[in-house]
């Protein structure tokens, strides 16, 4: 039987079926989570703007028509939940001690040099503006084409590459500099 | 090709999104030029050291939460119109909200003063309302939910539903987490009708031994006659396993040993 698709079911989360939403929940949640915890470093409060976003999803649900795209229409209120808690948390540079602590894995199957690697490029992408921050988490982990991401941001594709190079940049000289490196 | 159109190749390089003919002159141009071809490789690693950062996971908490608050807002708009008018008409700013709580909360303190009292009304309506989004946790497809569901029934006033639905979850429950913990919420109301023919009833199901020693503990531990003699004769099963065998044997000895020793005394 073909699954019903992302679309089909927002739409008849419009149409008044909100228990669609459970399904959608259960396909997008983690993904999403992934996008708001790498932007905030934060584990509950990613945790509470993935509630907040998907509950948005039933206010703000007239607003996705017969052609929009699931994926994108989440992500832009997801996006507009995280850019205003960074807002109101004034947290866009670098996170206060307690919640680098707390975003910190809680159980790893690593290797310790490798589960050192990682935090430290977690520290540097929590280290950088919020800006290039997103523009990197969306390039690198959540969006396939720049023409999404593009979209998402209102900008051109060419305009999204220029900030993921900058970004790019940036967090390679954080890397280097918390991991004591010398720049190549 | 000049070294400022080389960011934009490299992206596009890094996402694998290159066209064949961007791929050769990228590659002609980083072979002639030292300082493009440190700064790709040097892009290029931290894009690699940004995909190997571990990959975070939502707790399972956040499933139940959002799942309740679905619950909540679809009793919400099941509601009569007149409530979710009142809702609507509700003021947003907060000092008008201040002022309209205060203005109701005297008209509030008249009224009771005045007229016979009908709060047990809205208390008992939120009671149903919880039991509902309770009740949907036990129901839910999610073992970790069904859990958080066996949790909230434990600590709540069981009504015959909410003991049905433990009960259920005990007889027919996939996950064996969930059956043990519907055992131990099902414990304090033994004395319920029908709880102990529910327990007993899957006490001779030999697929869980770990579950027949929790349900043995509970029926035991009742005191119920009828309840004993049912853990009594489970142990005529061919099927039981040995340990849940030497289990119930040791704990029936313990319940008649003091029974025996009683002429004594």
């Amino acid at each position: 039987m073909k699954e019903t698709t992302d679309s089909e079911l927002m739409r008849q989360v419009r149409g008044g079926r909100t228990a669609a939403l459970a399904t959608l929940f259960e396909r997008h949640h983690a993904r999403l989570y992934r996008y708001c915890i790498r932007m905030t470093g934060h584990r509950s409060a990613a945790e509470d703007l993935v509630q907040d976003t998907f509950m948005k999803m039933l206010k703000y649900k007239a607003t996705f028509r017969d052609d929009s795209e699931f994926v994108p229409w989440m992500f832009g209120i997801g996006r507009n939940a995280c850019l205003a808690h960074l807002r109101r948390t004034a947290d866009d540079r670098v996170p206060k001690h307690e919640q680098d602590l707390e975003a910190l894995p809680q159980e790893s199957t690593e290797d310790p040099q490798d589960a050192d690697e990682h935090e430290i490029v977690r520290r540097a992408l929590q280290a950088l503006p919020v800006d290039r921050r997103e523009v990197l988490v969306l390039s690198r982990y959540e969006f396939k084409s720049y023409e999404e991401i593009a979209v998402l941001l209102d900008c051109s594709v060419g305009a999204v590459k220029v900030r993921a190079h900058r970004a790019l940049k940036q967090l390679r000289e954080i890397y280097l500099d918390l991991a004591g490196e010398v720049p190549a | 090709m000049s070294c400022d159109e080389t960011p934009a190749l490299v992206i596009d390089r890094l996402k694998g999104l290159s066209t064949p003919a961007d791929e050769q002159r990228l590659a002609a141009h980083l072979d002639g030029c030292a300082a493009c071809r440190t700064e790709a490789a040097a892009t290029e690693a931290i894009w690699q050291r940004l995909g190997a950062a571990e990959v975070e996971v939502p707790s399972a908490r956040l499933r139940a939460r959002f799942h309740t608050a679905l619950a909540a807002h679809e009793a919400a708009a099941s509601r009569p119109l007149s409530e979710r008018l009142l809702g609507s008409f509700w003021p947003l700013q907060p000092a008008f909200a201040a002022s309209l709580a205060v203005a109701l909360l005297l008209a509030g303190v008249l009224a009771g003063r005045l007229l016979p009292s009908s709060g047990d009304t809205d208390v008992a309506a939120l009671r149903d309302e919880v039991r509902t989004i309770g009740l949907a946790l036990l129901d839910h497809q999610s073992a970790a939910e069904r859990l958080l569901g066996v949790e909230w029934a434990g600590r709540t006033t069981q009504a015959p539903e909410v003991v049905n639905a433990l009960l259920e979850r005990v007889l027919y429950d996939q996950n064996l987490s969930v059956r043990l913990a519907a055992v131990e919420a099902l414990r304090a109301q033994l004395a319920q009708p029908g709880v102990s023919a529910g327990l007993a009833s899957a006490l001779g199901r030999p697929e869980a031994p770990l579950l027949q020693v929790a349900l043995a503990d509970a029926l035991l531990a009742s005191g119920d006659r009828m309840a004993i003699d049912a853990v009594r004769a489970v142990l005529g099963s061919d099927e039981l396993d040995p340990a849940v065998r030497e289990y119930v044997e040791t704990a029936l000895m313990g319940l008649d040993a003091p029974r025996n020793q009683d002429p004594e005394v």
